[in-house]
């Protein structure tokens, strides 16, 4: 293992503006060698910008981007030696798949016989030997974006950044497709970065997950951290979609109340003021018909029934108290929903686990 | 990097070729109003005693060479006027742009035909007059007499049938104008002017095109010169030349040096060769006054005594008041035909 | 591991000297550099000139003092006014009910009807002010009844009748492209939204066709009116003593060599000129937020009663060009109009006449090679270094804004720049004489090349321009990303796949210089004389017959270069087929 392993790809206190605007406010993070990252956020958070930053695309005004260990701030993209894949594929139209393959080729090989060599394994492994005759419009939006995937690689950069790369393609190409690019990743031991809005996709194919809001970083970890342990409100509906009910946390007793809703909460969470904001997920919400007691039991109003195909999901009325309600979702499998036969207009027994219920402090927003 | 200083250095390269016009020793670049005619009868004498040089010749109508001139006032390209109005030449001068040179064969030049300091900044070859031009077939027609007098061009039987040159813009315009206004004076001369402008259809930009005009019929009387219309008939036009009885206004056509850090010797070469009794006998062939008697006989069509056909002509007169006149004349007949 | 992790490294190294970024960045600024030189130094050495006297002395608004004060000029600014104003109007109509005809109609032969409708772009304009006076001259065809076959009628030609009636042969061509480009981007949705309302014909035409056209008609008016403004070929040949700008710059300048006057003249060309450009470049950034990308084309269905009278209409617009142009063909073969109808060659031996010759018109082909070859090379480069730079944005739009500004310029004021600034020594900056580094380029083949590109440098950029932005704004980034150099993918990649807009620029360049007066009238040295100016001056000198026929070489000519064009797009539409079909 060599020294930079463990940071392989280091962005350090990265900001850019463009004129008055701020794309980029202070974004650190870090990639090992042969991690899968990926940067999900709303459009205009920044997520391309950053992209771009480390292609060398974009210069940043502060901070640094060092790879293996060196400082290439000031290296132009040509200098990086990074292979980047864009949305729209942005292969020559006028040029072979073959000849798009091996335009960077050129410049380091020397003989005809090795490119021809290595042009060869690579659109073998993009899976597309025998098809490099054709021109890019000969080919299909996925057998294009995989001769892009090619291009990027035959130099075997130092890192793969992949820009919105299935965004073009149709839904079933897309899914097969992501699992071809991680695949392939994998077994060339490659860093890459992908930016992408869908969040499915990040979900799927990333090993650690950058949330990006307002050109500032959200929160980074693993998918499942970020599903199960969101830092914000915003991450927290970002991904997935989650409950939120706004009320006053008594740290004392562990105890969140919403006007009359008064639940428990077992969070290890750092204490802030009283002013809190507590979450759940609609499939943590658990839900029967009645006779459930004890911890988080609460009777509810159900409003609306929505199929979903593999599960159902329940519009519902908390009472707070005062004539007050509050708004809650649940989830649950169609089989149960079935099984229990809920309809508009019926009340259920609603049981908020305290273990699945998030804590934020008011104000953050979501 | 090489390929692109490769393209960088072939259009530089380029750039250069298409530009290389200067002019080169031995090489002399003459501007010129004389038609274009004529220049090639003449140019060839001059090739016969001086093949070493190379005469790159710009010919155009008086208004344009000269404006040219003065447009590279500051950055003369030609070495010699040739053949060009006196008037017009004036004007160089007044802008400083002529180098006074005293041409050999000097001393035949009659005193009329030259500028009066010593040396001359210009030096006349010949003389050119106002002729009226007449379509015969057209006149017919229309049962016009043929006009043998300004007083005939004012008669109203003329109306809409005369052509005539602007004076501002063509040297020929210019001369006509001026005969007039001394021979009649300015008070007579003006409402004389206000009479003819009655019959005048249009004003033209250049001094040949009324003859032209008079010679397809699209007016049927050019007030000109009398060179093109013989030229006209010579090529089969239906039109006669006739000379007003009052006086034609002329003026002379002459040559000067332009001045430039360095002159060329060719240039003077070309000045002594062009008042030569050789050159000056190729141009009585179709001119009848010239700079001195060039022993060709009058050309056919012309007066008899073609020099008392010409007014008695103050160029000093006409070059000072050039400005005042084409000042009054546009402010009388420009603004003529507004719209409604 | 190492003691110190990568974070704690020390200050960033200074950015590495990167040569394509720098050869780009020097690239572009000499875009801007170059812009400045040839437009904005002239324009402002022009309007230097019109606060100074014929002696070069100060005088301040002396000279405009004197230009309003005089009559005779101050009404050719209302002169001007009244017939580009007619003539926008005749055009645009015209252009409009033509244009509808071809993009909303089902009439038979529109690919003829558009041909000949785009003739009179090949032709200087100095030719129809020429056929004009052979149909309408006392002596014309018309004029006389077809050689007093049938009664004539005489319409008054010189004057401002003579100058609309060429300047809407002249603008017709563009204003209907314009518009038939505007009536195809409408969206046919709106038409079907329409007529299931049970809209009428009438309605929909005025609350969908029209509004759907706005900015096409307000483009169509502006181009045909500034062309009509500035057109000096035209109303040179049949003004008569209608005083217009453009006849009165040439006036001022060659006949009476007042240069201070001329100027001032340029400027009260340019001012109308200049406000209809930026009236229009407004309208035009209004209008591109509006364009829809899912826009469904409208497919004409046939219709009787419609069609009819729109091939009725095609027909009488097309016979009369073919006829118009037939009649100057005509012209130049009959020995000596009206008198001796006998055809042949006589007018095409040009000796004995003004104006140069065979020479003068070879002279044109060369020089018109050199503004497609020079001209086409620096608007499509500057048009990729403004579109497809990263970064310098400031200098990027001064550039772009710099290199739309010559649309505004008519051909007598770039001319008349050009000898001032072009042939002055130098100039005192500061105190410091400084000689003309470009005084080399006057009077020789390099200033009318120059003066081409420049004119016609607006259509060609935002060509060249459009066709860039269709391409994938990521090539560079990529090619960049594979250690491959710019100028290396721009050749191999970008010229390739805009090869049919380069072509198209060539072609533009080509046509127009051949065709143009008004720029290198004043401009030409006599030793290097040009078609298009030996027609003017073979006019001005009477000899109307040679100067139709040299007008004939020169539309003969730009006709054939226009079907070579299409030959060899159609050869390259055959090779890109290869890149595209499956």
């Amino acid at each position: 293992m060599s020294e930079h392993d463990d940071e392989y790809l280091a962005v350090c206190n990265v900001t850019k503006r463009f004129g008055a605007f701020t794309a980029l406010r202070d974004v650190s993070f870090s990639a090992k060698k042969g991690e899968f990252l990926s940067i999900l956020g709303p459009s205009g958070c920044g997520k391309t910008t950053m992209l771009r930053v480390v292609a060398g695309l974009e210069r940043q005004d502060e901070g640094r981007v060092l790879l293996m260990g060196r400082d290439v701030s000031g290296l132009p993209v040509s200098k990086r030696h990074v292979g980047i894949v864009f949305q729209s594929y942005a292969l020559f139209p006028n040029i072979t798949a073959r000849a798009n393959v091996a335009y960077g080729l050129k410049n380091v090989m020397k003989s005809g016989r090795e490119i021809n060599e290595r042009v060869d394994e690579l659109l073998k492994l993009v899976d597309l030997s025998g098809m490099g005759g054709k021109y890019p419009g000969q080919l299909s939006g996925g057998q294009q974006q995989r001769v892009a995937l090619a291009r990027a690689m035959a130099l075997s950069p130092n890192l793969l950044l992949l820009d919105e790369p299935l965004s073009a393609l149709d839904a079933q190409v897309r899914v097969m497709l992501r699992g071809e690019i991680v695949a392939l990743t994998r077994r060339l031991g490659l860093t890459a970065i992908m930016v992408t809005h869908d969040q499915e996709e990040a979900l799927t194919m990333a090993d650690r997950i950058l949330i990006m809001k307002d050109g500032e970083l959200a929160q980074i970890g693993a998918p499942s951290d970020i599903y199960e342990s969101p830092a914000s409100p915003f991450v927290a509906s970002f991904i997935g979609s989650m409950n939120f009910l706004s009320g006053v946390m008594d740290w004392e007793s562990r105890t969140f109340s919403s006007g009359k809703l008064a639940m428990r909460v077992e969070r290890d969470v750092k204490p802030f003021g009283a002013e809190a904001v507590a979450a759940i997920r609609p499939e943590d919400v658990l839900v029967s018909a009645n006779g459930e007691t004890g911890a988080n039991v609460f009777e509810a109003r159900v409003d609306k029934v929505e199929y979903r195909g593999p599960v159902y999901r329940l519009s519902l009325r908390l009472p707070a108290g005062g004539g007050e309600f509050r708004p809650l979702l649940a989830e649950m499998a169609a089989e149960k929903a079935r099984r229990l036969g809920f309809s508009p207009a019926s009340t259920a027994k609603v049981i908020l686990p305290p273990g699945r219920v998030h804590l934020f402090a008011a104000g953050q927003g979501a | 990097m090489k390929r692109l200083s490769l393209i960088v250095a072939a259009f530089v390269a380029a750039l250069t070729l298409l530009t290389s016009s200067l002019a080169l020793a031995g090489e002399i670049l003459v501007y010129t109003a004389l038609e274009d005619d004529e220049i090639p009868i003449y140019l060839e004498l001059f090739k016969k005693t001086h093949p070493e040089i190379d005469v790159k010749i710009v010919r155009d109508s008086t208004g344009i060479v000269t404006a040219k001139l003065l447009a590279e006032k500051d950055n003369p390209q030609a070495d010699v006027i040739w053949g060009t109005a006196a008037t017009s030449l004036m004007l160089c001068d007044q802008a400083g742009m002529i180098e006074p040179y005293a041409p050999k064969y000097l001393d035949k030049v009659a005193p009329a035909m030259r500028d009066p300091a010593d040396p001359p900044h210009w030096v006349g070859i010949k003389a050119w007059m106002t002729g009226f031009v007449t379509n015969t077939k057209e006149a017919e027609a229309l049962k016009l007499p043929i006009p043998e007098s300004y007083a005939d061009l004012v008669k109203p039987v003329y109306k809409d049938q005369l052509v005539m040159p602007n004076p501002a813009s063509s040297g020929t315009g210019f001369l006509t104008i001026s005969a007039i206004l001394q021979l009649m004076g300015e008070e007579k001369g003006w409402e004389y002017l206000d009479k003819l402008h009655q019959n005048i259809a249009r004003y033209t930009h250049s001094g040949s095109k009324p003859a032209k005009l008079a010679g397809s019929g699209e007016i049927p009387v050019g007030i000109s010169f009398a060179y093109r219309g013989f030229m006209q008939k010579a090529k089969g036009e239906p039109v006669v030349t006739t000379f007003p009885k009052e006086g034609s206004g002329w003026d002379v056509e002459a040559n000067a040096l332009i001045k430039k850090d360095a002159v060329k010797p060719e240039a003077k070469i070309f000045l002594d060769w062009a008042i030569s009794p050789e050159a000056m006998h190729a141009y009585g062939k179709v001119y009848p006054v010239t700079a001195y008697p060039s022993g060709n006989p009058v050309p056919e069509g012309y007066p008899k005594d073609p020099a008392a056909q010409m007014i008695k002509n103050d160029f000093n007169w006409a070059a000072a008041n050039r400005d005042r006149i084409l000042k009054e004349w546009s402010a009388r007949y420009d603004g003529k035909s507004e719209p409604k | 591991m190492a003691a110190t992790s990568p974070r704690a490294a020390a200050a960033p190294r200074l950015a590495a000297f990167d040569g394509e970024r720098w050869l780009r960045r020097a690239l572009i600024l000499l875009v801007s550099f170059w812009l400045v030189c040839v437009v904005v130094l002239p324009l402002a050495q022009l309007l230097s000139k019109s606060l100074l006297n014929n002696a070069g002395q100060y005088v301040g608004l002396a000279n405009y003092v004197e230009y309003f004060t005089t009559p005779s000029l101050r009404n050719s600014i209302g002169n001007s006014l009244f017939v580009s104003v007619v003539t926008t109007l005749i055009t645009v109509t015209l252009g409009f009910t033509f244009a509808y005809a071809l993009t909303r109609t089902c009439i038979p032969l529109k690919g003829v009807f558009r041909g000949v409708a785009m003739m009179p772009l090949f032709a200087p304009t100095l030719l129809n002010g020429i056929a004009l006076i052979y149909l309408f001259g006392r002596k014309g065809l018309i004029t006389r009844g077809f050689f007093g076959a049938i009664p004539g009628i005489d319409i008054g030609l010189y004057g401002p009748v003579g100058i609309i009636i060429s300047e809407v042969i002249f603008t017709f061509p563009q204003a209907m492209l314009i518009l038939s480009v505007a009536l195809r981007m409408t969206d046919a949705r709106l038409y079907e939204a329409s007529d299931s309302m049970g809209a009428p014909g009438w309605r929909t035409f005025s609350t969908v066709t029209i509004p759907g056209v706005k900015y096409g008609l307000v483009s169509a008016t502006f181009v045909s009116f500034i062309l009509a403004f500035t057109d000096f070929g035209a109303p040179k040949v049949v003004g008569g003593q209608f005083g217009i700008l453009a006849t009165d710059i040439y006036k001022q300048v060659i006949g009476q060599q007042n240069f201070s006057m001329g100027a001032v003249v340029s400027v009260a060309l340019l001012a109308p000129a200049i406000l209809a450009f930026i009236v229009d470049r407004i309208v035009q950034r209004k209008q591109v937020s509006l364009i829809q990308a899912k826009s469904t084309p409208l497919v004409p269905r046939p219709r009787k009663w419609r069609d009819a009278p729109f091939l009725a209409f095609c027909l009488v617009i097309a016979l009369l060009i073919l006829g118009f142009f037939g009649v100057a063909a005509y012209a130049s073969l009959v020995k000596v109009w009206p008198y001796e109808l006998e055809l042949g060659l006589w007018h095409y031996d040009f000796t004995g006449t003004g104006g140069g010759g065979y020479a003068a018109f070879w002279n044109s082909i060369r020089m018109s090679f050199y503004s497609a070859v020079i001209g086409t090379a620096v608007t499509f480069v500057s048009a990729y270094l403004v579109e497809k730079t990263n970064g310098m944005r400031a200098l990027r739009q001064v550039s772009y804004f710099l290199s739309i500004i010559p649309l505004a310029l008519p051909g007598l004021v770039i001319g008349l720049a050009y000898i001032f600034f072009f042939n002055a020594r130098g100039w005192n900056i500061l105190g410091v004489f400084t000689p003309n580094p470009f005084g080399w380029l006057y009077g020789g083949m390099g200033i009318l090349v120059l003066s081409n590109v420049v004119h016609f440098y607006s259509v060609s950029f935002l060509t060249g321009a459009t066709a860039l932005k269709q391409l994938d704004k990521e090539f560079e980034m990529v090619s960049e990303s594979l250690g491959v150099p710019f100028y290396v993918t721009f050749f191999r990649v970008t010229v390739p796949v805009c090869l049919p807009a380069i072509l198209e620029v060539a072609m533009y360049f080509f046509v127009n210089s051949m065709a143009t007066v008004s720029a290198v009238i004043f401009l030409y040295s006599a030793d290097i004389p040009l078609a298009s100016v030996a027609i003017a001056n073979m006019d001005d000198a009477g000899d109307v017959a040679p100067a139709c026929a040299m007008g004939v070489l020169v539309i003969l000519t730009n006709i054939l270069v226009r079907i070579l064009y299409g030959a060899l797009t159609g050869k390259l539409r055959k090779k890109t087929q290869a890149w595209t079909t499956r």
